[in-house]
């Protein structure tokens, strides 16, 4: 199991994926500052909030793009049947490939928190929970691309899936508050179809709205319910999506 | 020749770029002052469940509408009840930060279009009327621009109205209702905004006490003068509290 981990840790570093995204949170960071140095007043604010968002973008979506990548080209180049070819479980192997990915995040995470805290802090317990709270989100995108890639047959589509399911995954708040109002179409009937299909959705969905919000930095958490909720929706929703992953790879004939 | 036949199409095409480019070189982008404001569902939608960063997006956005690609916008020329609409927006995005009450009654108030303050005002009553003991300072903004600049003592006395709540803001917040009254002529609700405000404050510092009881003194003479000859009621005192 570990062999894999070493294995993607060395694939992260050969396609220069510290580096390059490393580069991106300093651009980032260089822009928030160019912008937030043109407000009027709160800047530090300003700065902050461009910082952490940004950030949480690039290193999301890198990492979305660097384990669908990985694992379509493991499937492509054969390096899964060889795998498969050790005594190792077909279970252990998604996992190991789970736990690879989600040591890149957090080694990718790392460096980025330190980032933001060199933004000046204005709230330090909030900037622990915001930091927690983008880690374990990163961990669940690394799930989320697991799951697409070992499912979908091509690397593209799973990229897109990925950041399709992040994306309304984000959004998945939104949806729920529009759930709640039964004002949306005149058609009661309409109504009824939309808010039916909408709850229906996000019963699989996570709720990633409850991660990594930027007010956090700013105000600190005030309502802990949030942070509490986005990490048992953690713990619940990347086992589901292993597991998944785990069902649908057993059934693969190679 | 054989360059012509080889790479005829290649040049008629980028000939026809050039002439297009001739004909549209002056259709210019439209380039609006205050952006259409969008609805709130859409903007929650569109923050991502971050909306904070989207606040902070929106917020930069409006500083700076109108004087994007070199171009500097009077004052007059924005569409103030359109900013209204957007300073509401933005409160529902996040009410805490202090940027948009900044923007409105420190920029915008500035334009030549004095009328359109009231925009201004009603926003920042909007923000701050129901919590003045955090955003006096934003009535108090409020007031200000509603008496001095709009000159509608009415409308400034709604504004100072909700500072009597602030107990534990300074005391001048908690004195600027008695301000606005005694600039309407209304002595008497001066006079008993002030006697509240002594009496119920927890510890008055000296120099506070003194302004209060020279008001007190000086405006009661002036209500005296404005009514009926003098009753012979002695003038009333205003007491340093007991500390506990």
């Amino acid at each position: 199991m570990f062999t894999n981990v070493r294995y993607i840790l060395l694939t992260a570093l050969r396609d220069w994926l510290f580096g390059a995204l490393m580069i991106g949170v300093i651009a980032c960071s260089m822009v928030a500052h160019l912008l937030g140095g043109t407000a009027l007043v709160e800047t530090q604010e300003m700065t902050l909030s461009y910082v952490s968002a940004s950030s949480r973008i690039v290193i999301v979506g890198g990492l979305i793009i660097f384990a669908c990548f990985h694992v379509r080209n493991a499937f492509d180049t054969r390096e899964i049947d060889m795998f498969l070819a050790r005594p190792v479980t077909r279970a252990n192997l998604v996992f190991s490939y789970w736990l690879g990915f989600a040591v890149v995040a957090t080694l990718l995470v790392l460096p980025t928190i330190g980032f933001v805290a060199l933004q000046g802090l204005l709230d330090k317990p909030g900037f622990i929970y915001w930091s927690v709270s983008l880690l374990v989100e990163c961990w669940q995108a690394v799930a989320v691309s697991l799951f697409a890639s070992f499912t979908l047959r091509s690397a593209v589509t799973s990229v897109l899936a990925s950041i399709g399911f992040y994306v309304l995954g984000r959004m998945m708040g939104f949806f729920i508050i529009t759930t709640k109002s039964a004002f949306l179409f005149e058609q009661q009937w309409l109504n009824s179809i939309l808010t039916g299909s909408l709850k229906g959705v996000s019963i699989i969905m996570p709720r990633l709205d409850f991660f990594a919000k930027s007010e956090w930095l700013i105000y600190g958490v005030k309502n802990m319910q949030d942070f509490q909720l986005g990490l048992i929706q953690a713990l619940v929703f990347i086992p589901l999506l292993v597991l998944a992953t785990i069902a649908d790879f057993r059934r693969r004939q190679f | 020749m054989q360059f012509f036949r080889r790479h005829g199409l290649l040049i008629i095409f980028a000939v026809l770029q050039g002439m297009f480019w001739w004909s549209a070189r002056d259709n210019l982008p439209e380039l609006g002052i205050v952006p259409d404001v969008p609805g709130e569902v859409a903007v929650k939608a569109l923050s991502f469940g971050d909306e904070e960063f989207y606040f902070r997006i929106l917020g930069l956005d409006i500083q700076n509408a109108g004087d994007t690609f070199g171009r500097f916008t009077a004052l007059n020329k924005y569409d103030f009840k359109k900013l209204h609409a957007w300073f509401m927006l933005l409160d529902s995005l996040d009410r805490e930060s202090s940027y948009i009450p900044f923007l409105a009654s420190y920029y915008f108030s500035q334009t030549q279009n004095v009328a359109d303050n009231r925009y201004v005002v009603d926003y920042l009553y909007a923000h701050s009327a129901d919590r003045p003991q955090k955003k006096y300072w934003w009535l108090a903004q409020a007031t200000y621009i509603a008496e001095h600049k709009l000159k509608d003592t009415e409308l400034a006395l709604k504004m100072a109205k909700p500072l009597e709540e602030a107990k534990d803001a300074p005391f001048w917040v908690q004195q600027l209702p008695a301000f606005v009254h005694e600039r309407r002529g209304e002595m008497d609700d001066a006079l008993h905004i002030m006697e509240s405000i002594a009496k119920n404050a927890k510890e008055i510092p000296a120099g506070e006490l003194n302004f209060m009881n020279y008001f007190i003194k000086d405006r009661l003479k002036r209500l005296e003068t404005l009514q009926a000859p003098a009753s012979g009621a002695p003038t009333p005192q205003v007491q340093a509290p007991h500390k506990e």
